[in-house]
């Protein structure tokens, strides 16, 4: 009996590791099973969708596939600009206030209807919570901007807005749905976008199929696209690797583990701002001084060389992707210890001690922040990393602004105005505090700017002010690392969440 | 002590254990770097004279990590195991001695407690008092109370039959005094050998928990940390998890065969109990 619990232990052991190691070589075989159809694409996602409705969906990992099913009056290109998508023009009133869309002709829903100038009508007041039965709708931005929808004839809509409004063309890409159809989008999505919806299970994901009746020609090239959900980002590159999916979104640290020849990895800044927002309110953050020395402190190309090499540095919280409204203000702030020590003594904080609430699902917040506690103990700071999970992310920090300071990434919007209007003081998400009365006033002013020229200065100035000011300490735009099916061709990037399945297809 | 070292499980349980924490010891006064010292110029480096454990992504060496992570996963077992079996052997005496109305309260409440999934209870705490050390020592004691209370109680039942407890009864000696100062110095065995399997189950739940980033907080390390962190470059450089996983191997294999080993020589006369 002695000798046999110790012996039963080693067996015991030995016997898991057989297992494993043949469950492992069981998943590799199923695998490349899966790659021999060759006109369907199987796509990883991180995150459920948050709705099928494309009124009511607001997270971007839902509208970046979304965007297949669905199509607005307009569209993003990839160069960030608005071009013609179900409007093949557009005019806009002297006063700014009216825009007409001329709609194409030919097109048709998922379901064989053709499209009208009704269905736009329904779809914008449905957005602005007109339409009876179906008034807690939906992306609510649109009840303050939209007076009143006029149908001038089948193919023309006009768009009456209650004030000038910059920005409002930049929203339209919002999808357009057939009349009355609004109850049920939410169960059987239908638009009139390349792929029409399939099949949802929550958790699972989603299939779509071509549709043939799409209104350019030749798109979509593939014959069916499977969305599988991946919560645990490990799973979904192991799935990679054993070849089940043909395309999805990793991260750095993941790159080495995909295997070579059989995948290609396609790099592109992401458009969003990662950042060390500070609490402008915590009492040792109301000084300006304390701010630019957490700025001097910190080693911006240290921190991209080691979490995403090659990704652009960024001083306020604008990328450069957006070159046309970017505002060069690279090396504002370059390292300086021996002047953050200064500041802070000035300041009357030598021994500067704060905590960062750093939400642990990401883990290239996790590193910055352990990166950023090294390189602030070089000036003398003490830094305290508390890891919280998202959801005590969203309500303690982003909604209730109770922190010190925190690592986060804000994603990059089509228009200036929705990217920096998060810092105005009256913005109800201005999780830093930060309050500035000309940013503020510079924010109203760009709302309502009509002339382009104009307007791109005022957004300059803003971005000024939050770098002068301090008002954070802004880090990189992160690199978007995409692994594609190396047989695969006809990837596109946007500078948004926009996974653009039209042109992908097999190579020949 | 012959019999000791004839002992093998004992033997071999012991010597994995000293070890551990002849290793985790000397991380108090000499680890090779600053545990948590990033350094941009050493990514992800394989094991070498400078650093023989290797580096993990942000440059830390692996080997002063796992050093330093060792104290911490003693000192959770110990607190946890220590504080979770004062409680224990304390109902478990009460359970066992007032067989009936209040010894099946307690019963019953173990049995309750132990059907909520141990990790499950961990991240409900966690997420209810926040990610920290302390909530998760909190946590885990809770977790390794009843198997105190249940292995106690059914050797407290025992003794309680035998002549001369029934004879310190008869002489109107109090319960307290009955429960403490008679039957206790006798449950002893039990409770070591509980308390050195508890040991094991406490450093792998810690382990389990830190890997899904809710025990120790970054940046200090831990070996369950490690292996999640290590976990997403295992391709490139599998020695990342290697030493981790080895200690946590290590440590659990020793608990367990140092508490078989101990009953194998403390109950050589009685039965196992359950």
């Amino acid at each position: 009996m002695k000798t046999n619990s110790f012996q039963s232990t080693l067996v015991f052991l030995l016997l898991v590791s057989a297992l494993s190691g043949f469950l492992t070589a069981c998943g590799a075989k199923n695998g490349q099973e899966a790659t021999t159809k060759a006109s369907k694409i199987v796509v990883g996602i991180p995150q459920d969708f948050d709705s099928l409705d494309p009124h009511i969906a607001q997270a971007s990992g839902t509208e970046e596939i979304m965007f297949n099913v669905f199509t607005g009056l307009t569209m993003p290109s990839t160069a960030g600009e608005l071009v013609p998508a179900l409007a093949e023009k557009w005019e806009i009133s002297a006063d700014s206030t009216a825009y007409t869309f001329y709609l194409r002709k030919g097109v048709k829903f998922h379901n064989g209807s053709n499209l009208s100038a009704a269905d736009v009508k329904y779809s914008y007041d449905r957005l602005c919570g007109k339409i009876p039965g179906e008034e807690k709708a939906l992306k609510s931005t649109f009840a303050n901007v939209v007076k009143e929808v006029e149908v001038l004839n089948d193919s023309t809509v006009k768009i009456v807005l209650k004030s000038r409004n910059a920005k409002f063309l930049s929203d339209t890409y919002i999808g357009i749905i057939p009349k009355d159809s609004g109850p049920s989008q939410a169960s059987n999505p239908v638009g009139t976008g390349p792929y029409k919806f399939v099949d949802y299970t929550a958790g699972v994901g989603m299939n779509l199929a071509k549709f043939a009746d799409y209104y350019e020609k030749g798109l979509p090239k593939l014959d069916q696209v499977e969305i599988k959900i991946f919560a645990d980002l490990n799973a979904g590159v192991l799935a990679l690797s054993n070849r089940e999916i043909q395309f999805m979104q990793i991260v750095y640290d993941t790159i080495a583990q995909i295997p070579k020849g059989d995948f290609v990895i396609e790099q592109y800044p992401m458009n969003t701002v990662q950042l060390m927002g500070i609490n402008n309110n915590f009492k040792p953050f109301q000084d300006k001084r304390i701010r630019q020395a957490l700025n001097y402190a910190i080693d911006k190309q240290q921190i991209i060389a080691m979490l995403a090499p090659g990704a652009p540095e960024v001083d306020s919280n604008f990328s450069p992707v957006m070159a046309y409204w970017y505002e060069d203000l690279k090396d504002y702030y370059s390292r300086d210890v021996e002047k953050a020590k200064k500041l802070l003594a000035e300041a009357g904080y030598p021994n500067l001690s704060f905590t960062i609430k750093v939400p642990g699902e990401y883990p290239i917040h996790v590193n910055a922040a352990q990166i950023i506690e090294q390189q602030y103990k070089d000036a003398g700071i003490t830094v305290k990393i508390q890891v919280v999970d998202w959801n005590t992310w969203l309500t303690e920090v982003y909604a209730g602004r109770n922190h010190e300071a925190t690592i986060i990434g804000l994603t990059g919007k089509l228009d200036p105005d929705n990217i920096l209007k998060r810092f105005s003081s009256g913005y109800s998400r201005n999780f830093i505090n930060f309050n500035n009365p000309r940013y503020d006033q510079l924010i109203k002013d760009g709302e309502v700017e009509s002339n382009a020229a104009k307007r791109v200065e005022i957004y300059k100035e803003a971005q000024r002010i939050l770098t002068e000011e301090a008002a954070s300490v802004f880090i990189m735009d992160p690199i978007n690392y995409v692994a594609v099916d190396a047989r695969m061709e006809g990837f596109k990037y946007y500078p948004i969440y926009f996974i653009d399945l039209r042109y992908l297809n097999y190579k020949n | 002590m012959k019999k000791a070292f004839q002992n093998r499980n004992l033997l071999v349980g012991s010597i994995l254990v000293c070890f551990l924490l002849l290793v985790t010891l000397a991380g108090i006064f000499y680890t090779p770097y600053a545990p948590n010292a990033i350094d941009p110029n050493a990514l992800l480096e394989g094991p070498s004279i400078k650093h023989w454990g290797g580096t993990d992504k942000l440059g830390r060496d692996i080997l002063s990590r796992t050093m330093v992570a060792g104290q911490s996963a003693f000192l959770m077992g110990l607190i946890t195991v220590s504080s979770s079996m004062f409680t224990g052997v304390f109902f478990a005496l009460l359970a066992g001695y007032f067989q009936g109305g209040l010894g099946n309260l307690i019963m019953r409440f173990t049995d309750a407690f132990k059907s909520i999934p141990s990790l499950l209870f961990a991240m409900m705490v966690a997420a209810i008092l926040g990610r920290s050390f302390a909530s998760t020592a909190f946590a885990i004691s809770m977790i390794l109370i009843p198997q105190f209370v249940r292995m106690t109680r059914a050797v407290v039942i025992k003794i309680k039959e035998n002549e001369y407890i029934q004879w310190t009864k008869l002489v109107g000696l109090g319960s307290i005094r009955i429960m403490f100062l008679h039957i206790l110095p006798n449950v002893m065995s039990t409770v070591i050998i509980t308390a050195s399997l508890a040991f094991a189950e406490a450093v792998l739940t810690e382990a389990a928990l830190s890997y899904l980033g809710l025990g120790i907080q970054p940046p200090d390390p831990s070996w369950g940390q490690m292996l999640s962190q290590g976990q997403s470059a295992l391709r490139v450089s599998p020695w990342g998890v290697l030493l981790p996983g080895t200690m946590i191997t290590m440590l659990v294999l020793g608990f367990n065969l140092l508490g078989d080993g101990l009953s194998e020589l403390l109950n050589a006369r009685t039965a196992k109990p359950e």
